[in-house]
């Protein structure tokens, strides 16, 4: 697992630039989610991190996978000992840190401008604990389904990405919605 | 040059069947996204006018990236030189297929936005004349915004990989320049550098001063950009940057 993260950090700073770039397009993304936000109903701060983390992460490894099948290292991955999804299980614990890193960063720079736009909201540690164990296991769930749906049909990125606008506006983890969604579920655990 | 458009156009179509899945996903959660920040908005804004300005974005995202993607690709390719050396110039070439990419979005994005329109319930203006010239200021703004991604595409020349920083000034465009909703401050500031808030005014309240500002941002997008094209395509050709290697 160590050696995935010194392989993912060399890899960042191998193309800078593009990772600068990526890094931006991130801040920009989650910025730009903030400060079109109304006043008068400000945005779960915690909500949108679980939101961010576990699509971030699916999609980073659905984009390594699908280059390292357009570039045939993906045959030189599945010819060794460990499978293709042990080695990306070991690799969602990078991309799950590296999301988090982008999204404080993004958060930290919302909170010098827009600090009315978002709320932290006041929840034990125990229900924080519960509500992370759930978002964690449903995330490997979605990203174990995601590898597999990557090795069978190799382009997946587009249908992805469909899924992740869907959960964007439609989970109520973001945007509100008015009908039961999986936020609600949410807020019952974390009793809110 | 008309046959040559047909031609390229005629391609470009069946290129895009090949990847029918492709598009049909794309187009979906494009649906998706115009949908709901229409939906998010209709409070605090006119539901006709989020569409006139997200159906500009959707044209100018690719505004943008495709100048760049088309000149890195020939310039990867190494049949930039071709161009260069043939009695089109690389001018005419980039033009010329700008002009196919406008036709091509709009046989995506006429289906998708009347889809929209429905869905959604837009009040479209009851005088056929105001929405003809509404949509001629989107337009507008879509080839202004072209001219923007000129002069990106010109800095490939020089620096080789700009396809990169397309992506985020897209996004950029979509929360920050007014298009979703207007702001204050020095995000507002920076915000009209881009076409998007004098688009906002005219259709709100169409005066002949934003429509003078819609084609002064085209004119001076294309300047900028002819200029910058012309100098770092010279620049290429004495650096011999122009056989990618």
């Amino acid at each position: 697992m160590f050696n995935e993260m010194k392989r993912y950090i060399r890899y960042k700073k191998r193309y800078l630039f593009d990772n600068v770039c990526e890094v931006i397009y991130s801040l920009i993304f989650i910025t730009g989610i903030i400060v079109i936000f109304n006043n008068n109903t400000p945005i779960n701060i915690l909500y949108f991190f679980l939101y961010y983390v576990m699509t971030n992460t699916i999609l980073l490894a659905n984009e390594e996978l699908e280059y390292e099948i357009r570039t045939n290292q993906y045959i030189n991955i599945k010819t060794t000992k460990t499978s293709v999804l042990k080695i990306y299980l070991y690799r969602s614990v990078t991309y799950l840190l590296w999301s988090t890193f982008i999204f404080v960063i993004a958060i930290a720079v919302a909170l010098l401008f827009f600090p009315s736009k978002f709320i932290l909201p006041v929840i034990s540690l125990g229900n924080l604990a519960l509500v992370v164990l759930v978002n964690l296991g449903i995330m490997i769930v979605l990203y174990i389904l995601a590898i597999k749906l990557t090795e069978r049909y190799q382009r997946v990125a587009v249908f992805l990405n469909l899924m992740n606008t869907l959960v964007l506006f439609y989970s109520g983890l973001v945007f509100p919605v008015s009908f039961f969604s999986y936020v609600n579920l949410l807020n019952l655990l974390a009793g809110i | 040059m008309i046959k040559e458009i047909q031609r390229e156009f005629k391609r470009q179509l069946q290129e895009m069947v090949q990847f029918k899945f492709n598009l049909i996903f794309a187009n979906f959660g494009i649906l998706i996204m115009v949908s709901s920040y229409i939906q998010y908005f209709q409070g605090t804004q006119d539901k006709f006018l989020l569409l006139c300005l997200l159906f500009t974005w959707y044209f100018t995202s690719h505004s943008v990236s495709h100048p760049t993607f088309f000149i890195e690709d020939d310039l990867y390719d190494r049949t930039l030189i071709s161009v260069v050396q043939s009695n089109k110039s690389v001018l005419y070439v980039l033009i010329f297929k700008i002009i196919v990419q406008i036709l091509i979005d709009l046989v995506k994005a006429i289906p998708i936005f009347i889809v929209l329109a429905v869905l959604n319930q837009i009040h479209f203006p009851e005088n056929i004349l105001i929405l003809l010239i509404d949509l001629l200021a989107c337009f507008i703004t879509i080839v202004s915004v072209y001219g923007f991604g000129f002069c990106i595409s010109s800095l490939c020349f020089v620096f080789h990989r700009t396809s990169s920083i397309t992506a985020l000034i897209s996004y950029f465009m979509l929360y920050f320049t007014g298009i979703l909703a207007p702001l204050d401050g020095a995000l507002g500031y920076i915000g009209r550098l881009f076409p998007y808030y004098a688009l906002r005014e005219f259709i709100t309240t169409p005066s002949y001063l934003d429509f003078m500002w819609l084609i002064m941002y085209g004119v001076i997008y294309w300047l900028i950009g002819t200029i910058l094209f012309s100098y770092t395509l010279k620049i290429a050709k004495k650096q011999g940057s122009l056989f990618h290697v």
